[in-house]
C-alpha cells in the first residue's frame, strides 16, 4: 500500500468519524429519521408516514442535518465538492450564506427537488455508509432465533445453508 | 420450520410475491422476508434504544407481529418495508414510554425510617418554630392537614371553607413555610 493511498484511508476514517458525531449528537427521533433516509433511501412520504410526521418536517430535520454537517466538517464540505471549486448547489450556498439562511436553501432544494442528482448520490453514500459502519452488527444467531421464535422449534437446516450462502461475500 | 415445497426461496423475488407466497403458508417464502429485512430493522431500532440486547427482543417482536398480520398487509410494492418499519418505530415509542412510566421503587432497606429524621436533634425545634412563625390560621391548616392526618375535606370543615379553597390555603401555607425555610 503506498503512502498515498494510506493517506486517503486516514482522511476517510475521519470523515466518516465526523458524520457519525454529528448523528450522535442528534436526539433519538432525528437519528432514526436520519438513518431512514440515509441508510435505507425511503422517501421522505415514506418516512412521514413511519414515524408519523409531516413531510415538511421530515425535510427540515435532514436539511438541518446537512446543513450542520456543511457549516462544520470541512472534510465533508471537501468531499463533495472539486478541489478548489464546489460543485454543487449546497456547497455554493455554504459559501454565501450564513448557518440559518444555508438551512433554508437546503430544505428548499430538497423539497423541491432541485439538487443535482448526483450530488445528492453522493452525499447520500457518504452519510449512509458512515452510519451504517458506525452501527452495531446484529449478532449472527438473531435470524435463527427470529425464524425459531416464529414458526417454532430449531430453524431447518436449509435456512442456515440459505442464510450462509446469501451472506457470503462476493 | 421451512418444509420441502416445490418453490425455493429466489434472491431476485420481489416482496410482494414472497408475502404472496407466505399469505398461502408457505413458510420459507417467509424466512426469506426476515433474512431480507432483520440487519435493517435491527440498525433503525439501535438508533433510539439504550443497547443492542433491546433492539434484538424488539426486532424478533416485529417480525412476530409481522407474521400474524400477513394477512393484513397490503400487496402493493414497497407496503411490506413500510408497515415493517412502521411497527418498528411503534415498538421503540412503547419501549420508551414504558421506561418512564415504570415505577422507580427504592429498596425499602436504604430508604430511613421517617422517625430517624425526627430523632435529629433539634429538627422538632426548628419545626415548631417555623410553624410558630406563620399566621394562626395558616398554622392550623398546615396542623390538621399534616399532622392530624385530615383530608382537604377535614381542613375545609375545621375553617369553615368549601374544599377547592381549603385547597388553595393549604398550598399558600406550604409556600410560606418553604420561604421561612429558605431563609
Amino acid at each position: 500500500m503506498t503512502q498515498n493511498s494510506t493517506h486517503k484511508i486516514v482522511e476517510i476514517a475521519y470523515l466518516f468519524a465526523d458524520i457519525q458525531n454529528h448523528v450522535c449528537a442528534l436526539s433519538a427521533s432525528d437519528s432514526q429519521i436520519v438513518y431512514l433516509f440515509f441508510v435505507d433511501r425511503l422517501t421522505a412520504t415514506d418516512i412521514s408516514y413511519i414515524c408519523e410526521l409531516g413531510s415538511a418536517k421530515v425535510y427540515h430535520i435532514i436539511s438541518k442535518f446537512l446543513a450542520k454537517l456543511l457549516s462544520e466538517s470541512v472534510r465533508f464540505r471537501a468531499s463533495v465538492s472539486l478541489p478548489g471549486r464546489p460543485t454543487g448547489k449546497l456547497c455554493v450556498f455554504r459559501e454565501k450564506t450564513y448557518t440559518t439562511d444555508l438551512e433554508d436553501q437546503v430544505s428548499a432544494l430538497m423539497t423541491n427537488g432541485q439538487i443535482e442528482d448526483h450530488l445528492m448520490a453522493r452525499v447520500i453514500d457518504l452519510v449512509g455508509t458512515a452510519i451504517d459502519i458506525g452501527t452495531p452488527a446484529a449478532p449472527a444467531q438473531l435470524h435463527a432465533r427470529i425464524i425459531a421464535e416464529i414458526f417454532g422449534g430449531e430453524p431447518h437446516r436449509r435456512g442456515y445453508v440459505l442464510h450462509n450462502v446469501l451472506s457470503r461475500k462476493p | 420450520m421451512c418444509q420441502p415445497r416445490e418453490f425455493e426461496p429466489d434472491i431476485l423475488e420481489t416482496d410482494v410475491e414472497l408475502l404472496r407466497r407466505s399469505k398461502k403458508g408457505d413458510q420459507c417464502a417467509f424466512e426469506e422476508l426476515v433474512r431480507r429485512y432483520w440487519q435493517k430493522i435491527f440498525g433503525f431500532l439501535c438508533h433510539g434504544l439504550e443497547s443492542p440486547q433491546d433492539a434484538e427482543d424488539l426486532v424478533s417482536e416485529t417480525f412476530l407481529d409481522a407474521f400474524k398480520s400477513r394477512f393484513k398487509i397490503s400487496d402493493k410494492p414497497e407496503a411490506f418495508k413500510r408497515w415493517l418499519y412502521k411497527v418498528a418505530a411503534v415498538k421503540k415509542k412503547a419501549y420508551w414510554k414504558d421506561k418512564y412510566r415504570k415505577p422507580r421503587y427504592l429498596p425499602l432497606d436504604s430508604v430511613p425510617p421517617v422517625c430517624q429524621y425526627l430523632d435529629i436533634p433539634g429538627t422538632v425545634a426548628v419545626i415548631e418554630a417555623v410553624l410558630e412563625s406563620l399566621s394562626e390560621k395558616q398554622k392550623n391548616i398546615l396542623v390538621a392537614y399534616y399532622f392530624e392526618d385530615s383530608k382537604l375535606k377535614g381542613v375545609s370543615q375545621a375553617t369553615g371553607t368549601s374544599v377547592s379553597t381549603a385547597c388553595r390555603l393549604v398550598k399558600e401555607a406550604k409556600e410560606r413555610l418553604n420561604e421561612v425555610l429558605d431563609s
